[in-house]
């Protein structure tokens, strides 16, 4: 790219570099682990088994929390 | 305008937000796009009292939250709504680049993902080069805070449940401004023709490190995709995979 620069260098007028895009992947890694997800339900919520219905429980909670916030998101957060 | 929730456009999704942008206040939320997408969740396996935890990749709706973060301007932060919440985080260096040069008065003309005119370029580098990962997490982790409620502050104190950050996808682009338009249009023709044999098979041959013979039968084909987007891209396929140039 130096070579590239040095060459065409009378046509640039200014040069930078920055990153473009940053795409970031977040998990709670110890939730990747099954058993793990289990005692977190059993310590924090008191559930077990934590069943199908648990879970979809929980996902239902939160579509219901993002329709309800998005209404009342009109400004600031 | 703030916060709707909307199906996925069709199109692509960039443009189609971009008019939500356009009024936005520090720190919200724009505009929500629920679409189908792949993501690991938690599935329970089994019946009565006795239930197993695995986690599967599942297609399921998400939530893409779009937002005018106060620090990096126009971003997204998908969630996925199952346990234990995974997410994603897009962040773009320029919008970052051009709240910090308001701040500190340099002049600047930004179009798309680029300055074409800056009054300090030395200041606009030494900004861009001081960008650190806390700067990341911190914005990483305000939004996941907010948009994943499901957490008590207890909870993510005490028991880790709080999202580690992994780069998905990294950009670092090394932009050069012309000071004419014709100078470029030459110079990307003969780079376009310079290139075009990467898509040939004896670089193929090179780039997956098979040779290909009379008895290849897979996908094998260059296409030069996006024309009528900024940055074109040839793609050239090899069975199941594929070099993007």
């Amino acid at each position: 790219m130096n070579a590239f620069f040095e060459h065409h260098q009378n046509n640039i007028k200014f040069r930078y570099r920055c990153f473009d895009r940053l795409l970031l992947h977040g998990c709670i890694q110890s939730f990747l682990d099954g058993a793990r997800a289990q005692g977190f339900f059993w310590v924090y919520r008191k559930i077990y088994p934590v069943s199908r219905n648990v879970l979809r429980e929980v996902a239902r909670q939160y579509h219901h929390w993002a329709e309800h916030s998005a209404q009342k998101w009109g400004g600031k957060l | 305008m703030g916060g709707e929730i909307v199906d996925d456009p069709k199109g692509r999704r960039d443009d189609f937000v971009q008019p939500y942008f356009q009024k936005a206040q520090p720190d919200q939320v724009v505009v929500i796009i629920k679409g189908r997408e792949p993501a690991g969740i938690m599935t329970a396996i089994g019946a009565g009292e006795k239930w197993h935890l695995e986690t599967k990749y599942r297609w399921v709706k998400q939530y893409n939250f779009y937002i005018q973060d106060a620090e990096w301007g126009p971003m997204f932060v998908r969630v996925c709504p199952h346990f234990p919440f995974s997410a994603r985080i897009c962040l773009n260096q320029h919008y970052w680049l051009a709240l910090k040069m308001k701040q500190a008065g340099i002049h600047f003309i930004q179009t798309g993902n680029a300055f074409r005119q800056c009054s300090d370029p030395a200041a606009l580098q030494e900004m861009a080069d001081s960008l650190t990962a806390k700067e990341l997490t911190r914005c990483g982790h305000k939004w996941l805070k907010r948009l994943i409620p499901f957490f008590s502050g207890s909870e993510r104190r005490e028991h880790g449940c709080w999202h580690q950050l992994f780069f998905a996808q990294v950009e670092y682009c090394d932009n050069l401004i012309f000071r004419r338009r014709a100078a470029l249009d030459q110079l990307g023709d003969r780079l376009l023709d310079a290139n075009r044999n990467l898509g040939r098979p004896d670089k193929l041959t090179v780039i997956f490190g098979r040779r290909i013979t009379k008895q290849y039968s897979g996908k094998l084909q260059t296409e030069i995709e996006d024309l009528h987007l900024g940055n074109p891209v040839m793609r050239s396929y090899y069975k199941n995979g594929f070099a993007k140039h």
